[in-house]
């Protein structure tokens, strides 16, 4: 029995069954034609443009060589495009926009760019903002028949939208800029979006549309008019629910002015009515300042037309609707929690950015109305308001038992937890954040079901004010332990804790784990935080080649840090 | 008779063997687990032909079964991309595959043949460790592979994938 013997599906699975560098999958290309063909699928499978910050002109300039030479051969090679599944070239989470090949200005790009998106026809799944290649599949929408997950941002459905024939997709993100002057304001904005998607999107999951002021950076506009907008003017749309698949809905806006912000809301009721059969989660605006009641109202009135909501995520932005009658967070939550409290509903979902509240067993108390809960991201109220500053520093010494308090007072039912504190004009110092790295023993022995916990303290320092990563953050990760003894259940609790120290130089992330007996149920975390991701506060790696691909600052990209305040 | 020894069921390799086995372990194999409800009651007294697989093989997958008896069901979701890729393999079962390379190939290809996604899991997990970091001289020659390019194809595919290279 050989190696060679091995049929090729086995061969696949055995490139697949772990992560390989591109330059690993290189190698294995060059072993023999069957480890050529597998490692190809391997190496063109998901492309990600997408890279860091590194302040080095080398490094960009082998960057731009690289990315130019992997698009040319996605549109030499059809045998190599076919293999293309993914594409990015923007990753939602991200701070700001590093441009890549695709928006690369130089004489002969953009027809290399084209042909390569022409050729990536079996694409699944698709993430880009604006340039030729985004634009070329975007128009011709209906042509990638396989592609089901659409995520665009930095360009307006009017701008570029493909033909009113029908598509594959399932899932639509699309985040739409808000710009001066225009005169389709973003009420056209979403309703052309959702005419378009009622109309060519019959499978249709979950669609998110977000109308932002986006700031974190600026491409040059691309003036082609939308071909295809003037075809769905005197379209029709059904008044019974024509996405019969639809799962998720979610529209939040920015900078609208107070009748366009009443429009909007009144699209969102409208639209959920009509889906209430099938909607199970929704996302909605919730002003970053203080809470109305005419905004409680709104959400309590969305959430009473969805029967079947399991899942409520209000983002924060700026929407004030006209100002109104302001009420405490905790008013807020008392309302919704009870609106929303088991067993007539089965709440397991839910995020707010801002709850305008400090971290307190009160508060805490409020969700175990929710037992259903099992995933909750929760955000205090801008420190500056609250009741823990002194002389400008957070008072851990008296916020940390609140916090503490707050979580063990949560529903049995919570297994993932992400808790932000938010602190943008104070500051603390290292020591400060000690106490609250000391509560894995007592979180995980009372939450039974819990298995990860997070909490983020985005506050500022002397020196610098906020950075893209918080100052200090706490990770704690509930493992199975490889001690346990027959009969007593016991697990291994990882606690990682990173501190910046000063913003914008490296943090110093360290861990340790500890095991405990308990009654403990339910699924344990896949890891410890970033796979045990340890630094002692200095660039590690002095030899890396931080060109793309390969190298990924993996602070900056964990996906659950806050990202909002950017956009 | 003993309750374990009621749920034993007998499986025949392909040169013969007999091999008895609790049949919740036999049943860690999908293609063994969907034959024995196919079979219903008759599986309790008839043999089960294991076609593809020798003795010291099955025997060897067995033992691998009787271990991990008690592991919960492998996930439905069998998309590669959504699995964990971790080169991280469990002591006992990195002991288990320290066999020589024609038996590893041959637990492999059991693994796939008897559907048991687990062991194929590991089994690929521990091929690919040993060809990760290597040039394509060094896989070639760990695996005895021979290099069937004609230079022309090799130059061919070094300029289609030379954005992966170092620089």
């Amino acid at each position: 029995m050989a190696f060679g013997s091995l049929p090729k599906e086995v061969l696949q699975q055995i490139i697949f069954s772990q992560s390989h560098s591109p330059r690993e999958l290189r190698n294995y290309s060059l072993v023999s034609r069957i480890f050529s063909h597998v490692a190809r699928e391997a190496l063109y499978k998901n492309i990600d443009l997408t890279f860091d910050e590194r302040g080095d002109e080398d490094t960009d300039e082998k960057t731009a060589q690289r990315q130019l030479l992997l698009l040319t051969s996605i549109a030499s090679y059809t045998y190599i495009s076919a293999n293309v599944r993914t594409f990015m070239n923007f990753r939602p989470w991200q701070v700001g926009y590093m441009q890549d090949v695709t928006s690369d200005t130089r004489e002969g790009v953009a027809e290399i760019v084209v042909q390569a998106a022409r050729n990536m026809i079996y694409l699944t799944k698709a993430s880009f903002v604006e340039n030729p290649l985004a634009i070329e599949v975007v128009d011709n929408l209906s042509t990638y028949s396989r592609l089901t997950d659409l995520t665009i941002e930095g360009f307006k459905p009017e701008e570029h939208i493909w033909q009113p024939n029908l598509t594959a997709l399932k899932r639509l993100h699309w985040t739409s800029p808000v710009r001066n002057g225009d005169q389709r304001n973003p009420p056209h904005t979403a309703s052309f979006l959702i005419k378009v998607v009622q109309s060519t999107c019959p499978a249709l999951e979950s669609l998110d549309i977000s109308l932002l002021r986006l700031s974190g950076f600026i491409l040059e506009r691309l003036e082609r008019p939308a071909l295809s907008m003037a075809q769905y003017e005197h379209s029709k749309i059904s008044e019974a629910p024509t996405l019969t698949n639809l799962r998720h809905f979610g529209l939040t806006y920015q900078d609208a002015y107070v009748a366009e912000q009443i429009e909007l809301d009144a699209m969102i009721i409208h639209f959920v009515t009509k889906y209430s059969r099938t909607l199970k989660s929704v996302s909605l605006p919730i002003n970053r300042g203080t809470v109305t009641l005419e905004t409680s109202n709104f959400i309590r009135k969305v959430c009473a037309a969805l029967p079947c909501l399991t899942e409520l995520s209000l983002v924060e932005t700026t929407c004030s609707r006209g100002g109104g009658q302001g009420i405490t967070g905790l008013e807020f939550l008392e309302e919704l929690t009870s609106a929303l409290a088991s067993p007539n509903r089965e709440i397991e979902r839910f995020s707010m950015e801002n709850m305008k509240e400090s971290f307190s067993p009160d508060i805490g108390r409020l969700f175990a109305s929710w037992g259903s809960l099992k995933f909750l991201r929760l955000g205090d109220i801008d420190a500056e308001f609250g009741r823990y500053v002194n002389d400008g520093r957070l008072d851990f010494n008296s916020y940390a038992p609140e916090i503490l308090g707050f979580i063990i007072a949560l529903p049995q039912s919570l297994q993932e937890l992400y808790l932000t504190i938010n602190g943008f004009d104070i500051f603390i110092q290292d020591t400060d954040f000690d106490f609250i790295c000391t509560f894995a023993f007592r979180i995980f022995n009372i939450l039974v079901k819990l298995h990860t916990c997070d909490i983020h303290a985005w506050v500022s320092n002397m020196h610098e004010g906020l950075g893209s990563i918080p100052h200090s953050a706490v990770f704690y990760r509930r493992l199975p332990s490889s001690t346990s003894t027959t009969g007593i259940q016991s697990k291994e609790l990882w606690t990682s804790r990173m501190d910046c120290g000063y913003q914008g130089s490296y943090p110093r992330v360290t861990k340790w784990s500890e095991i405990v007996e308990g009654d403990f149920e339910g699924e344990d975390a896949e890891e410890v935080w970033l796979g045990g991701y340890k630094n002692e506060g200095g660039w590690q790696d002095v030899d890396v080649d931080y060109s793309w691909p390969g190298w990924v600052n993996k602070l900056d990209n964990y996906p659950m840090f806050r990202r909002n305040m950017w956009k | 008779m003993a309750a374990s020894e009621s749920t034993r069921i007998t499986l025949v390799s392909n040169d013969g063997a007999e091999v008895h086995v609790e049949r919740n372990v036999a049943e860690r194999s999908m293609l063994i687990k969907n034959m024995m409800e196919d079979l219903g009651e008759a599986a309790m007294t008839q043999s089960v032909p294991i076609p593809n697989v020798n003795e010291s093989v099955l025997k060897k997958v067995i033992e691998w079964c009787e271990h991990h008896k008690n592991d919960p069901p492998a996930a439905a979701d069998d998309d590669s991309d959504s699995r964990k890729k971790t080169t991280d393999i469990e002591e006992w079962d990195q002991k288990f595959m320290q066999v020589d390379q024609e038996m590893l190939f041959e637990i492999i290809l059991a693994s796939n043949y008897l559907d048991i996604k687990p062991l194929l899991d590991v089994g690929c997990k521990t091929v690919a460790n040993m060809i990760k970091g290597k040039s394509p001289e060094e896989i070639r020659k760990t695996f005895n592979i021979t290099n069937d390019f004609t230079p022309e194809e090799e130059e061919q595919i070094r300029r289609e994938n030379e954005w992966a290279e170092d620089r």
